[in-house]
């Protein structure tokens, strides 16, 4: 069993083989070595490492990608569309959790879980103007009036071709 | 709502990875939300854009796709673009209608068509884009001839009003289909350089590409019939749009002509009175950086098979190995231009008839034996009779024309195997075939020394062929058509194409042989025959 400490100080008690899907937390305890310290996750809160260890749990015996596999990688990369029924309703969470989640995958470096929620983020994109992202997202335009008429005219350069 | 956006909160390398896999047309959206997301577009972008711009191609974001990411574009361009140069386009001089037949199949079904009409046919998958060249704007011109090098197409262009010829080389590059930046029904058409008119009509025998060179030869028709014809070998070369002529081809009539390698020329002349076909090769130095001019010489006449005197020739052919192997490159290499390998096989074709009986001389010549004999000679026009060369350089066949239409019977060559199309039965023999019984087949004819060595070992160990080893002699007796006893001991082995169907163009590759057959299952277009 593995301890890890979240940055509101909340203890979890997780097993190997789940913990493991983490490259972080893997290699860091093949450098440790067995010990019952407990490691502490600085970047993670509660509420985001109960939702990793879900995931975790759920995909557990499932083989990780290795890193010589890059082609295989590229292919399931393919499409965006392509997450599984459980990850769909697993990632259905509001936006500050579905991003704390990219970066907890970045951080602990779980590549399926990253490309889950990226593939997510690419998802609630698709196909929508840049009026309704910056509405979506709640960014701010701050192109001078300059610059914007300058990216329409490019545009309006490519459109006419 | 909150005041801040999450999403741009996310570390910038996150940020890449996601637009990453994010398809095109949405990241060009994303791009214009903010300074921040569009810098990252950026960077995202760019070692597509660069991979573009290597190409010659334009990124165009209005038709950015919608379910592709730029990098999954980015590897998609790579093959493609690899693929496209690495391919050997189909040539036609007189084909007009496009149907499948005239097609060349590669593994990833990618073929160019080059017609009278059409310029340029691209095939890839399924879609068929074509785009004519038809010259300026302000002149109608008549295709005349054309041969490709990777991806450079060169054009022989009459203009109808005054006769002139013009070249037009028309880089293909922006012409390969490519998925993600162009629409896939637009062809761009780049690199359109006209050489400008020559001074005089000229009547050019087809033009040839070798490295930079284009060669043409070209014939000033005399006045007087009495008068010798006077032959010019053009050379242009296309990088520095140089144009050299270079006198001191034979007076004798020109069928065809080829470079053998950088510095050797064979032409098949006709000796009039009577008419006889002679190989003749020429020492060529072309223009470089120590002189400015180049100079033809001929080396060495070589006689071919006696032909009866009654017998009228048509045009012969020469088929030499071809130039560009496909070539296994990696995303970031880029093809090197190849001169012929001074090895291989090289084929003559010459078309015989007396009255309505049509008949072809196909002569398969080791080109490196002929190189030899050239290199050994040094006396100056000297002519070799074809018993002192022939025999053992070549192997001869005499066939009865049966297969009419507009495919060659001498299909193709690569290396050392030759596709050959004919009737069942009359291969080696002198007797006309004419009876409904006889039914066209193909062969892939192979001279390789090492495939005859391994026929040999198969034979002697008792072991079936998949064909023929052919290593006696042929001694063709002279008859109807030819006027002297003809030798040849060319060995080779034989292989025969299952299923074959008449009037189509058979394509070899390194590996195997694309054909068109009678379908098996299902209703595959062609059918391949793997040499492995």
């Amino acid at each position: 069993m593995v301890h890890l400490v979240t940055s509101d100080n909340v203890e979890f008690v997780v097993e190997k083989e789940v913990v493991e899907r983490s490259v972080l937390i893997k290699n860091m305890l093949e450098d440790v070595g067995e010990s019952d310290q407990s490691i502490p996750l600085a970047n993670v809160s509660s509420a985001v490492l109960r939702k990793v260890i879900e995931y975790c749990e759920h995909h557990r015996g499932e083989p990780l990608p290795s890193g010589d596999a890059d082609q295989n990688q590229d292919e399931t990369r393919k499409r965006t569309t392509d997450i599984s029924e459980w990850d769909q309703k697993f990632i259905t969470v509001d936006q500050e959790m579905l991003f704390e989640i990219i970066l907890a995958a970045n951080y602990l470096d779980i590549k399926s879980l990253l490309d889950v929620g990226c593939k997510t983020v690419a998802n609630m994109i698709k196909g929508k103007t840049p009026d309704e992202i910056r509405r979506l997202f709640n960014i701010v335009n701050d192109f001078t009036p300059e610059e914007e008429a300058q990216i329409k005219k490019e545009n309006e350069w490519a459109e006419d071709r | 709502m909150p005041d801040t956006s999450h999403f741009l909160h996310l570390p910038d390398d996150v940020l890449v990875y996601l637009l990453d896999l994010t398809p095109m047309s949405d990241m060009e959206s994303a791009s214009k939300t903010c300074k921040q997301l569009n810098t990252i577009c950026g960077l995202v972008r760019a070692s597509y854009l660069y991979e573009l711009n290597q190409e010659g191609l334009q990124y165009n974001a209005a038709s950015a796709s919608q379910t592709v990411s730029f990098s999954q574009a980015l590897a998609s361009l790579r093959c493609r673009e690899n693929r496209w140069r690495t391919m050997r386009p189909t040539t036609s001089f007189c084909r007009t209608t496009l149907n499948e037949s005239h097609f060349t199949s590669y593994s990833q079904n990618i073929a160019l068509y080059v017609s009278r009409r059409v310029a340029s046919t691209v095939v890839h998958g399924d879609t068929v884009e074509h785009s004519t060249y038809q010259g300026r704007n302000d002149e109608i011109t008549r295709f005349h001839a054309s041969d490709v090098l990777q991806d450079l197409l060169v054009l022989l262009r009459m203009h109808i009003g005054t006769g002139m010829l013009y070249l037009s080389f028309l880089s293909l590059r922006g012409m390969s289909p490519h998925s993600a930046a162009s629409r896939p029904s637009r062809v761009l058409l780049t690199g359109i350089s006209p050489m400008g008119y020559m001074s005089i009509p000229l009547h050019a025998h087809g033009l040839r590409i070798l490295g930079p060179w284009c060669a043409l030869l070209t014939t000033d028709r005399p006045s007087n019939q009495s008068e010798p014809q006077i032959h010019t070998l053009l050379l242009c070369n296309w990088k520095s749009n140089a144009l050299f002529k270079l006198a001191g081809i034979h007076p004798d009539k020109v069928d065809d002509f080829n470079l053998l390698n950088s510095r050797t020329l064979a032409v098949i002349h006709r000796a009039s009175n009577p008419s006889q076909p002679i190989l003749r090769l020429y020492d060529v130095t072309f223009p470089g950086h120590l002189s400015s001019s180049g100079c033809v010489r001929l080396r060495l006449s070589l006689r071919l098979p006696r032909i009866e005197d009654q017998v009228s020739i048509s045009l012969s052919r020469m088929i030499l190995p071809r130039v560009l192997q496909e070539q296994v490159l990696q995303p970031n290499q880029r093809p090197h231009e190849v001169f012929p390998p001074n090895s291989g096989i090289m084929a003559l074709s010459i078309p015989l008839a007396v009255g309505i009986e049509k008949a072809r001389l196909d002569i398969a010549i080791d080109v490196a034996s002929l190189l030899s004999i050239a290199h050994d000679n040094d006396i100056s026009d000297r002519t070799m009779p074809w018993s002192e060369w022939g025999p053992h350089t070549s192997r001869v066949f005499l066939i009865n024309e049966v297969l009419e239409g507009d495919v060659e019977p001498l299909q193709d060559i690569e290396g050392y195997r030759i596709a050959f199309s004919t009737n069942v039965g009359c291969t080696d023999t002198q007797t006309p075939i004419s009876d409904e019984r006889s039914r066209p087949a193909a062969f892939i004819l192979d001279f390789n020394p090492a495939s005859i060595r391994w026929a040999r070992q198969e034979e002697k160990a008792g072991r079936g062929l998949r064909g023929a080893l052919v290593a006696e002699p042929s001694v063709l007796n002279p008859g109807r058509m030819l006027a002297e006893e003809v030798v040849s001991s060319l060995p080779y082995t034989r292989t025969m194409l299952e299923g074959y169907l008449p009037r189509h163009q058979i394509r070899l590759s390194r590996d195997e042989v694309v054909y068109p057959a009678n379908p098996v299952q299902g209703s595959p277009l062609h059918n391949v025959y793997s040499f492995a």
